[in-house]
């Protein structure tokens, strides 16, 4: 707002003061809007861009107000910067595995700037595990979890089992009359007496005029 | 360092290559030997009952065994 604003900055913890009519870094409309109104038509342009100008230098020395404002410059935290990753999907992770190279790694890397054919083959797997921590070959080593995963899969429904046998005795009231034996025989006799699948299914294996199972396994 | 470069392009095609015609020439197989094993004898089955099927006969048998409720059995 015009008249000048206490503007409390995210990434420093000062906060300053910005002098009236500089707008903020999201106001620039209403800047441009009020150069327009107050200006004669032929000196717009090179107005607005002495104002864009004017806008960048100003921010420019915020910050270094903000640093010199004895707070710093906001830690950085560990995960916001680009991590080292193995992965068989994307094969080059932003940063090399190793970061601190200790002296003989840094003689390694001046080497590798001449020529490649000067490199020892353990100079080169050095410096191959400089950049990456696991090969492909490591990385897509299977791992035993399997049977874990399979023994924890065994057990537990082994546990669910017992869990069931405990249900039927203890939770689980009577079964209907129709689980009798004498209502099952007289359910199968009319099963047969309605003739069900006579052709390949239950009829097919009783012999009506024998009055008994078929002998044979192939109906 | 001598290994050999390895094959960069073509994997797909060579892939398919491989496996289209094998699963072409299994599928087929399967579809015959279902064709031959199971729906071949169910016709026979079908066709070998309704040879000696007397329709007549099997009504009265089930009439008698009572489980009907439109005509009960002739002796009541």
């Amino acid at each position: 707002m015009p008249g000048g604003d206490k503007y409390q900055s995210p990434f420093c913890q000062t906060t300053w003061y910005t002098p009236s009519l500089q707008p903020t870094y999201f106001r620039v409309q209403s800047h441009f809007l009020q150069a327009f109104g107050g200006r004669e038509q032929g000196k717009n342009r090179r107005m607005l861009a002495t104002r864009a100008l004017r806008l960048v230098g100003k921010r420019a020395i915020s910050t270094s107000v903000c640093v010199r404002g004895g707070h710093g410059v906001a830690k950085v935290e560990e995960y916001t910067l680009p991590a080292y990753f193995d992965r068989r999907e994307s094969p080059l992770p932003d940063v090399s595995y190793v970061r601190n190279l200790s002296p003989e790694q840094q003689s390694l890397k001046e080497k590798e700037k001449g020529s490649w054919a000067a490199l020892s083959n353990e100079e080169k797997v050095a410096l191959y595990r400089i950049s990456f921590n696991q090969s492909f070959a490591e990385m897509n080593h299977g791992t035993s979890e399997w049977k874990s995963v399979v023994g924890g899969m065994f057990f537990l429904i082994g546990l669910t089992g017992l869990v069931v046998l405990w249900q039927r005795k203890y939770v689980y009231g009577p079964v209907p009359h129709t689980f009798d034996p004498e209502y099952k025989e007289k359910e199968l006799q009319r099963v047969l007496d309605m003739r069900m699948n006579p052709v390949e299914g239950f009829g097919a294996k009783w012999d009506y005029e024998n009055k008994q199972w078929k002998k044979s396994i192939f109906t | 360092m001598s290994l050999p470069k390895p094959v960069m392009r073509g994997l797909l095609g060579k892939r398919l290559r491989f496996h289209l015609p094998i699963a072409f020439t299994l599928s087929i197989i399967s579809a015959i030997a279902f064709k031959y094993a199971v729906t071949e004898p169910r016709k026979q089955a079908y066709a070998d009952f309704y040879k000696q099927y007397d329709s007549v006969k099997e009504f009265n048998a089930m009439r008698e065994a009572g489980i009907f409720e439109s005509v009960r059995p002739s002796g009541e």
